[in-house]
């Protein structure tokens, strides 16, 4: 099947290089040839089936090999289609499949995040409605949160396979170390700084080498300290960005006084040292796992990792703590991990085939979700009994804190504003900017684009 | 620098003068090769720290103080490297887009530039004015039109968009060439035409096999160039298994942070082949960039 | 742009007596073709463009008039900051870079032996692909874990942020900018070793100090490849985006955006197409208006004769 596809693609090439110059013409079975030998397939052999081509960002280790088990499932329950996986960078994959959209060559499936629905405000995606309804695919058996998240404008643009929690982690060996009862995380911001505070190990030149707290740290979003600070995203009613400004300047003052209390530039040493691509989570070194940190909020997909990583670490999770005088705070966001079936792609129903696949089979629930520590999307996978036997994590993220979390809305010009966040509390940290102001010109810069982006 | 003539083959005794100059001499020597060793050992020490870390377990990448001289060797961050990614269709891939780069680049570059240097028609100079005006548009402005223009074509997630402006010639390298043009005798042309050679003859059998040392010089210009080149297929290469090495390296950032053992040894296995082809290359290298276009 | 080689046959009306310019537009025309498509097509298109809304997946343009300019120049601060840090970014690599590469040329231009393997080492940097120099600047320059602050701590230096710092962030681009500039040595190189040893025996005859030979004989004639490293640094450090998209995508708190990457992430990550052809439009005048007045300023000085 390789090779037949090989002789496909460069058929394909030299077709569309028939428009070209003379010049051009006679570069097009070279470059045919340069492309087309594809080593990262690693799908079944078929027969007469048609390809689907599905892009992922699960490259090595223990979530690739359960990807990997579940595409292998796709194809033994759909022998009609042959799923060929191809491994894109994860913090490329959304750029790159638009790009390839707008080149005529997207993949047919691709794993990404509730918030790219708003690609649907460009055209960059397939309207699933129509699967839907002519598949009759039960849309009530997906959580509230997470079913509004695969829609655009009323219709479903994206099946989701599970939802993200974020947990707030707290390691209780630091707490013990510190005359903290480590039955008893912080449940406001107040006590979150409070008891932070307690577990700091600084040098005396100000190095940080221990820390109880920090919400700079990496992997700590911006948008789930907003939620905790009460503020929305969206206003369905006017269809524009809205956020509580003065949550923002609330929440940016209080990123500034962890700037005061450590030194700005001890917090970037630290979080550049370990942070991001520094120290990873799946290294026994990493920073979560060698008691580095004490308290810090990430996703229920780190849980596992911890098992993994950090046998001997005593550690809990609790819902992030929230703002206690805030209305409308709420413990964090919730994403959906969404597959999308790209506009013009080749084989959409192939496409679509997967997406519902991958959100509403049991297999994929038990061996590709549970491994990657993510709750289920769908509630009645979620009861299945090995998700509630999988671990304390399962039945918190699933009856305590999902319900109270803020959907992060699927929105155009997420990503925008996703950077006009994190500028803010990086102009506020270190050049000293006014929260008011700058908020107020992130906020403004961010609705222009959703207008842009509507056209 | 000398002025002074050193006692000549010391057949006779040197004055003081000179002795102290020649101290002097050897003392002006010794800080020269003092301050140029040191800066050459730091501007060699990220490709050792690259080549350390390749070969360091992940434990030993994290260890303060910091060791230049791994501690325990991990060849096996090699053989990992290539296995993370599919690194060997990427070094094809680069192999692929450097080759016929640098094909278009000397074939379209030669024969412009014996166009501009040793045809003489009306129009050549303000041309040539024009060749040297587009070397001052950034990409980036051509860089939207272009890629709008290539989607509409189908050339998207092809080599095409990368390949094919390069059989066109481009500015610095027409310029280089025809500088070096200039300087060949004009009485060759001339002994030919009188031969009855066509103009095609002299430039076939004339000008470009006098012309190999600038030819060569574009061409090993053209080949790091692409083997470096990060914009363009970043902008051009959307599909994962058209990657160019350039791009495909960002993919040791996955999901689990950076495997800095790994990319290392990736980074290193991506620079060896231009530290290679440099030392086969070295002298048409030098005389290339001197050859720039500098001498009046 | 640089000087130009003279034809001496080159008179007036020369094209009557010789050659049909049929021969020249043969030999050229490739390049009239190559111009054409991939420089005067994306020039105008873009500037049509830069007067319209559109994005990456509909590539219908729809004209907007000036609202692409208006907003540019009049609400969004991320302009003015990538403006100004490019140009601090090439004003500041144009001086180190420059004043470190001839002073390394004129140590190698004195005669000194091994010559050849200096040359290669302070090329050497020239050979790492761009990609992974970042990735290795990026692990060099690491607070905790890297070689720079290794070594610093090793004298007793508590090393800086580096990268992750808006303090540090612009010059430790710069000074990987000058690591990376070995192209210039071979070139100032070149130009030492045409310098007449005549005219310094001369100088010395005449009693000449160092400092005044290097101002009043090196410097004046070593203008035309001064001249030449000036211009082509300069347009290309205004253009420079593939490092600092590695490095630092123009953090932290956008203390490295520079044009080229705040360009590239409205094209491509907002795809605002249209918005980021008016930004490529300034860009292209900014280079233009640069390029003009260092022409202006500097040709005057250059000395070609010897």
């Amino acid at each position: 099947m390789t090779e037949r596809n090989e002789k496909q693609i460069s058929r394909r090439d030299m077709l569309k290089m028939l428009g070209g110059s003379a010049a051009g013409l006679s570069l097009a079975k070279i470059a045919g040839l340069g492309g087309g030998a594809a080593v990262l397939m690693r799908g079944m052999p078929a027969g007469a089936q048609s390809k689907v081509e599905i892009w992922t960002g699960f490259g090595q280790g223990r979530m690739a090999d359960a990807m990997q088990g579940a595409i292998d499932n796709f194809a033994v329950e759909n022998p009609e289609f042959a799923p060929e996986h191809i491994i894109v960078p994860w913090g490329e994959i959304h750029d790159r499949v638009i790009a390839a959209t707008s080149a005529g060559s997207p993949p047919d499936a691709y794993r990404g995040w509730a918030w790219i629905v708003g690609d649907a405000a460009i055209g960059a995606l397939t309207n699933l409605q129509p699967y839907v309804d002519a598949q009759n695919v039960d849309l009530m058996d997906f959580w509230p949160a997470t079913l509004n998240q695969m829609k655009f404008q009323g219709d479903v643009h994206a099946m989701s396979i599970s939802t993200i929690v974020n947990f707030m982690y707290y390691n209780k060996d630091r707490m013990r170390e510190g005359g903290l009862d480590p039955d008893s995380p912080p449940t406001s911001i107040a006590e979150l700084d409070a008891m932070g505070a307690e577990l700091n190990d600084i040098a005396d030149d100000g190095e940080i080498l221990r820390l109880g707290f920090s919400p700079t740290l990496p992997n700590a979003q911006v948008w789930d300290w907003g939620a905790a600070f009460g503020s929305q995203y969206w206003d369905e009613a006017e269809g524009n960005i809205a956020l509580d400004e003065e949550a923002w300047v609330e929440l940016l003052n209080w990123y500034k006084s962890y700037g005061d209390k450590f030194g700005v530039e001890n917090l970037a040493a630290y979080r550049s040292t370990y942070g991001g691509n520094g120290f990873g989570r799946n290294s026994p070194q990493g920073i979560y796992y060698t008691g580095l940190i004490s308290f810090w909020v990430i996703g229920s997909w780190l849980f596992n990792d911890m098992g993994e990583y950090g046998p001997d670490v005593d550690f809990g999770v609790a819902p992030i703590p929230t703002v206690e005088d805030a209305e409308d705070a709420t413990p964090g966001t919730s994403i959906g991990n969404m597959y999308f079936v790209p506009a013009n792609c080749a084989n959409p129903d192939g496409g679509f085939a997967f997406a519902n696949y991958m959100s509403s089979s049991p297999f994929v629930a038990i061996n590709k979700a549970l491994p990657d520590s993510v709750m289920p999307s769908r509630p009645s996978l979620a009861t299945l009994p090995e998700v509630e036997e999988e671990g304390a994590w399962t039945v918190l993220a699933r009856d305590e804190i999902l319900p109270n979390t803020l959907e992060r809305p699927s929105f155009p010009g997420n990503g925008f504003l996703g950077r006009a966040l994190n500028e803010s509390v990086e102009n506020v940290m270190f050049n000293d900017a006014d929260p008011a102001t700058v908020i107020a010109d992130a906020v403004a810069r961010s609705r222009r684009e959703v207008e842009r982006m509507r056209g | 620098m000398a002025v002074l003539q050193p006692a000549a083959n010391g057949r006779r005794a040197m004055t003081v003068e000179e002795r102290n100059y020649l101290l002097l001499q050897r003392l002006r020597s010794l800080i020269k090769h003092a301050v140029l060793i040191t800066f050459g050992i730091a501007f060699m020490l990220p490709f050792v720290w690259m080549i350390s870390s390749s070969v360091k377990p992940n434990i030993d990448i994290f260890e303060i103080p910091v060791r230049l001289i791994p501690k325990s060797l991990r060849l096996e961050n090699y053989i990992d490297a290539t296995n993370a990614i599919p690194f060997w269709q990427y070094l094809w891939n680069s192999t692929y887009y450097t080759i016929f780069a640098t094909i278009g680049a000397v074939l379209s570059n030669t024969f412009i530039a014996y166009g501009f240097a040793r045809v003489r028609w009306r129009g050549r100079n303000v041309l040539f004015i024009i060749v040297i005006a587009t070397m001052m548009l950034p990409f980036q402005v051509r860089m939207i039109p272009l890629y709008i223009l290539f989607a509409r074509i189908g050339w998207l997630n092809s080599f095409l968009p990368l390949i094919v402006p390069n059989f066109f010639g481009n500015a610095f390298y027409i310029f280089l060439m025809r500088q070096f043009m200039m300087t060949l005798p004009k009485e060759l042309d001339d002994a030919a035409r009188i031969d009855g050679a066509s103009e095609w003859g002299i430039f076939w059998r004339v000008a470009v096999p006098l012309s190999k040392p600038a030819i060569l010089t574009v061409a090993i210009f053209e080949i790091i160039h692409t083997w470096h080149d990060f914009i363009g297929p970043l902008v051009y290469l959307r599909h994962p298994t058209k990657y160019t090495l350039s791009i495909g390296l960002r993919l040791y950032f996955t999901q689990y942070g950076a495997e800095w053992g790994l990319l290392m040894a990736a980074a290193a296995m991506f620079t060896i082949p231009m530290v290679i082809f440099f030392f086969f290359a070295q002298r048409s290298f030098i005389e290339g960039i001197t050859l720039t276009g500098l001498k009046g | 742009m640089f000087k130009l080689k003279r034809d001496p046959a080159d008179q007036p009306n020369s094209w009557r007596t010789d050659n049909l310019p049929a021969w020249g537009l043969f030999f050229v025309a490739p390049w009239i073709i190559g111009f054409v498509a991939f420089t005067v097509y994306p020039f105008f298109a873009s500037l049509y463009y830069s007067f319209t809304n559109f994005n990456i997946i509909n590539l219908t343009p729809r004209w907007v008039g000036l609202d692409n300019y208006v907003e540019l120049f009049t609400a969004d601060p991320l302009f003015w900051t990538s403006i100004s840090n490019s140009i601090r970014y090439a004003a500041l690599l144009l001086v180190f870079a420059t004043v470190f590469d001839i002073f390394i040329a004129y140590l190698l231009s004195q005669n000194v032996k091994f010559l050849s393997i200096y040359r290669t080492i302070f090329f050497f940097p020239v050979l790492v692909p761009v990609v992974a120099a970042s990735l290795t600047w990026i692990w060099i320059l690491n607070p905790r874990f890297g070689l720079m602050n290794g070594l610093l701590d090793l004298v007793g230096i508590k090393g800086p942020n580096w990268l992750a710092s808006p303090d540090t962030a612009m010059y430790s681009l710069i000074f990987i900018g000058v690591w990376g500039s070995g192209r210039q040595v071979i070139v100032y190189l070149s130009g030492f070793n045409d310098i007449p040893r005549q005219l310094y025996e001369a100088a010395d005859i005449d009693g000449a100090s160092g400092l005044q030979k290097f101002w009043r004989i090196t410097l004046p004639l070593l203008s035309p490849q001064i001249f030449f490293n000036v211009v082509t640094l300069i347009i290309f450090s205004l253009q420079s985006f593939s490092e600092v998209y590695i490095m630092t995508q123009g953090g932290p708190a956008n203390s490295t955006l520079l044009y080229a990457v705040n360009l590239y992430n409205r094209a491509f990550e907002d795809y605002a197409m249209g918005y980021a052809s008016a930004l490529a439009w300034i860009m292209f005048l900014l280079i233009l208006g640069l390029t003009l007045i260092i022409f202006k300023f500097l040709s005057g000085h250059v000395i070609y004769e010897r």
